[in-house]
C-alpha cells in the first residue's frame, strides 16, 4: 500500500493466500510445514504433498522429507494428480475485505479476479488527477470523476470531513439533530437514542405481548392499560409455569436418553433382564447341542457307509468262494459220475468183499422193491463204496 | 516481520485443543516466545511434577527448530544444568513438519524415557548407568523439591 501512494497503481491488492480465511478446510488439504491449504503443491516420490515453495524452502536446509525423514532431492519432486490441484483452487474463501463490508466467499482461484474487478471494497487510485489518495471502489463507481478526499465540512458539527466518510460520520456526528418520528421533536444524535426510550409520543407494545396481549398504544397510555391487563398480573405465575416446563422438557429428554442408551437400569427390567439372559443362554445351550447332533450324524452315516461297504466287500467274497465250491463240487460229482460209470463197465470184476455186501444188500431190500429199481439201488451201493474208500475212518458218513 | 500464520494457528490451535499435560502461553509483547509447562509424566521420577519451559520460535521457523529450554531444575541426563535439552527432534532431526505441540510431547516423552547412553549432564548420566535406583530417588527428590505445583 506504501507503493500506492507513490507510483499511483491501478489497484491495490497484494494477495497473500496463505492468510485467507477458509469456509471450510478438510485436514488433507493441508500443507504440513506452512500449516494453510495447500498453495500450487507438489508431490514427492514417499508420496506426500506439500506447498512447492515450503518444501523447495525445507529441502534448502535439509535434503530429506520432513514427514518421513527419507532422503529427497529435488528430483523426487513431481507435479500432483490435477484432482488435488483443482479441489485445493476450488475452495472457497472469504474476501480479504470482509472487515470493511464485503460479505462475498469465492472460489480461491477467482479471488485475484473478483478483487480486480469486482469487489466494491478494493482501494483504488483516487479518480482526481491531482489527488494520489487511494479509494473503495464502490466510491468510484458513485461518481468516477469526483476527488473523494476532498474535504467537505460538516452541516452539523462544522468539523471538515473528507468527502467518502460523510456517510459515516452522520451516523456518529454528535452535534447533527434528528427528528423524532413519534413526537417530531429535535434531538441531537447523541440524545435522540435515549428519547425514543422514553418518548410518550411513541406506539409501544404491552410488556405481556409475549403472553398473548395484543394491546398496543402510545407510552404515555402504558400504564393504565398495565393495572388492568390480566396477562400482565399472571406474568409472574405463568412464567414461573414456563420455567418448570422448561425444567420438565430438560429432565424428561435426560429420562429419554438414559432409556435409549441404557434400557435395563431401572429395577422393572431386572427380571426381564434376568429372562432375557437365561433365554439366550437357553438359545445357545440349543444351537450347541444341535451342532452337535449334526455332527453325530454325519459321522454315524460315515461308519454306516464303511460298514456297508465292508460287508458287501466280504458278502461279495463270500459268494465267490461259494461259487468255487459249487464248481469245484461240480467238477468232483462229473469226476465220480464217470468213475462210477467205470466201476460199473468193470462190475464183472468186482472183489470179494465188495460183491458180498452189494448181495447183502439187495437181498434185504429186495422184499419191499420192484425189479425195476434194481439197477439204481446197485448204483447207490457203488456210491457207498467210493465213500468208504476215499473215507475209510468215517463208517457212518451219508450223502 | 509479520508473524506468519502458521504461528498464529498453532497459537491458536495450543489453546483450543490443549494437549492433556501441557500448556504453552505466547507472550503478550512477543508472539514467539512461549511460557510452556509440561507434568511430569506418569510412572516416571518426575511424576507428580510440573515443569516450566521457555520456547522461542526464531526467525527461519519452522525451516529451524524452536529454541526449548527447561526452567525447573530436574535430574535428567539429557538435561543439563542450564536446562539445555539434548533431544535428536530439536536439533539434527527437526522437520519443518513438526510443530509446537509435537515437539513439547517429545520432551515430555523424554522425561518417562532418560537415555544415558546419549548424555547432556554426564555427572548425571553416570551415576544413572552405575546405580540407576539412587539416581531415580535423587530425580523424584528433586522433583518434590523443585518442580511441585505450588512452586510453579
Amino acid at each position: 500500500m506504501e507503493d500506492g501512494r507513490s507510483s499511483k497503481p491501478t489497484s491495490c491488492c497484494e494477495l497473500d493466500i496463505r492468510s485467507l480465511l477458509y469456509v471450510s478446510l478438510n485436514d488433507n488439504l493441508v500443507c504440513p510445514i506452512c500449516c494453510s491449504a495447500f498453495v500450487d503443491p507438489c508431490y514427492t516420490k514417499c508420496g506426500h504433498t506439500f506447498c512447492s515453495v515450503c518444501l523447495y524452502r525445507a529441502l534448502a536446509q535439509a535434503q530429506k522429507c520432513p514427514v518421513d525423514r527419507g532422503p529427497l532431492s529435488d528430483d523426487d519432486i513431481c507435479p500432483p494428480p490435477k484432482i488435488l490441484s483443482n479441489m485445493v483452487n476450488e475452495l472457497l474463501v472469504y474476501c480479504p475485505n470482509a472487515d470493511k463490508g464485503c460479505k462475498s466467499t469465492i472460489q480461491r482461484c477467482l479471488l485475484r479476479h473478483h478483487l480486480q474487478d469486482k469487489c466494491r471494497y478494493t482501494l483504488l487510485a483516487c479518480p482526481s488527477d491531482e489527488c494520489t489518495e487511494l479509494i473503495e471502489r464502490r466510491f468510484v463507481d458513485q461518481d468516477p470523476a469526483n476527488c473523494f478526499h476532498r474535504p467537505i465540512m460538516c452541516p452539523d458539527c462544522r468539523d471538515s470531513v473528507a468527502e467518502f466518510e460523510l456517510d459515516d460520520h452522520k451516523h456518529t456526528c454528535t452535534s447533527r439533530s434528528t427528528k423524532c418520528p413519534d413526537c417530531s421533536k429535535e434531538f441531537s444524535m447523541a440524545d435522540i437514542r435515549d428519547h425514543l426510550d422514553s418518548c410518550s409520543e411513541s406506539v409501544v407494545t404491552c410488556p405481556a405481548s409475549r403472553l398473548g396481549c395484543r394491546w398496543s398504544g402510545r407510552r404515555e397510555k402504558l400504564d393504565s392499560h398495565t393495572t388492568e391487563c390480566v396477562l400482565i398480573s399472571l406474568a409472574p405465575f405463568l412464567e414461573k409455569q414456563e420455567e418448570r416446563i422448561a425444567n420438565l422438557e430438560v429432565e424428561n429428554k435426560s429420562l429419554r436418553a438414559q432409556i435409549a442408551v441404557g434400557g435395563s437400569s431401572s429395577m422393572l427390567d431386572n427380571d426381564v433382564f434376568h429372562i432375557f439372559t437365561e433365554h439366550d443362554r437357553f438359545r445357545s445351550e440349543l444351537e450347541r447341542l444341535s451342532e452337535q447332533l449334526g455332527e453325530l450324524e454325519i459321522r454315524q452315516s460315515v461308519m454306516l457307509t464303511n460298514q456297508t461297504v465292508r460287508t458287501k466287500e466280504e458278502i461279495q467274497n463270500m459268494r465267490n468262494a461259494v461259487n468255487a465250491i459249487r464248481h469245484q463240487m461240480h467238477f468232483l460229482m462229473m469226476e465220480r459220475r464217470t468213475w462210477a460209470l467205470q466201476n460199473l463197465a468193470t462190475s464183472a470184476v468186482v472183489p470179494p468183499g465188495a460183491n458180498a455186501v452189494v448181495s447183502a444188500s439187495s437181498a434185504s431190500a429186495g422184499s419191499g422193491a420192484s425189479g425195476g429199481s434194481s439197477n439204481g439201488r446197485e448204483e447207490v451201493a457203488n456210491v457207498r463204496f467210493m465213500r468208504r474208500d476215499s473215507e475209510p475212518y468215517r463208517q457212518d458218513v451219508k450223502l | 516481520m509479520a508473524l506468519p500464520k502458521r504461528i498464529i494457528k498453532e497459537t491458536e490451535r495450543l489453546v483450543s485443543d490443549p494437549v492433556p499435560g501441557i500448556n504453552a502461553v505466547p507472550h503478550e509483547d512477543n508472539l514467539r516466545y512461549f511460557d510452556v509447562t509440561v507434568d511430569g509424566p506418569s510412572q516416571s521420577p518426575y511424576e507428580g511434577g510440573v515443569f516450566k519451559l521457555e520456547l522461542f520460535l526464531p526467525e527461519e521457523y519452522p525451516m529451524v527448530a524452536p529454541k526449548v529450554r527447561f526452567l525447573t531444575k530436574i535430574y535428567h541426563p539429557n538435561i543439563d544444568k542450564l536446562g539445555r535439552i539434548c533431544l535428536d527432534v530439536l536439533k539434527t532431526n527437526w522437520s519443518p513438519a513438526l510443530q509446537i505441540r509435537t515437539i513439547l510431547l517429545s520432551v515430555q516423552a523424554l522425561l518417562g524415557a532418560p537415555n544415558p547412553d546419549d548424555p547432556l549432564a554426564n555427572d548425571v548420566a553416570q551415576r544413572w548407568k552405575e546405580d540407576e535406583r539412587a539416581a531415580i530417588s535423587t530425580a523424584r527428590e528433586w522433583t518434590q523439591t523443585y518442580a511441585k505445583q505450588d512452586d510453579v
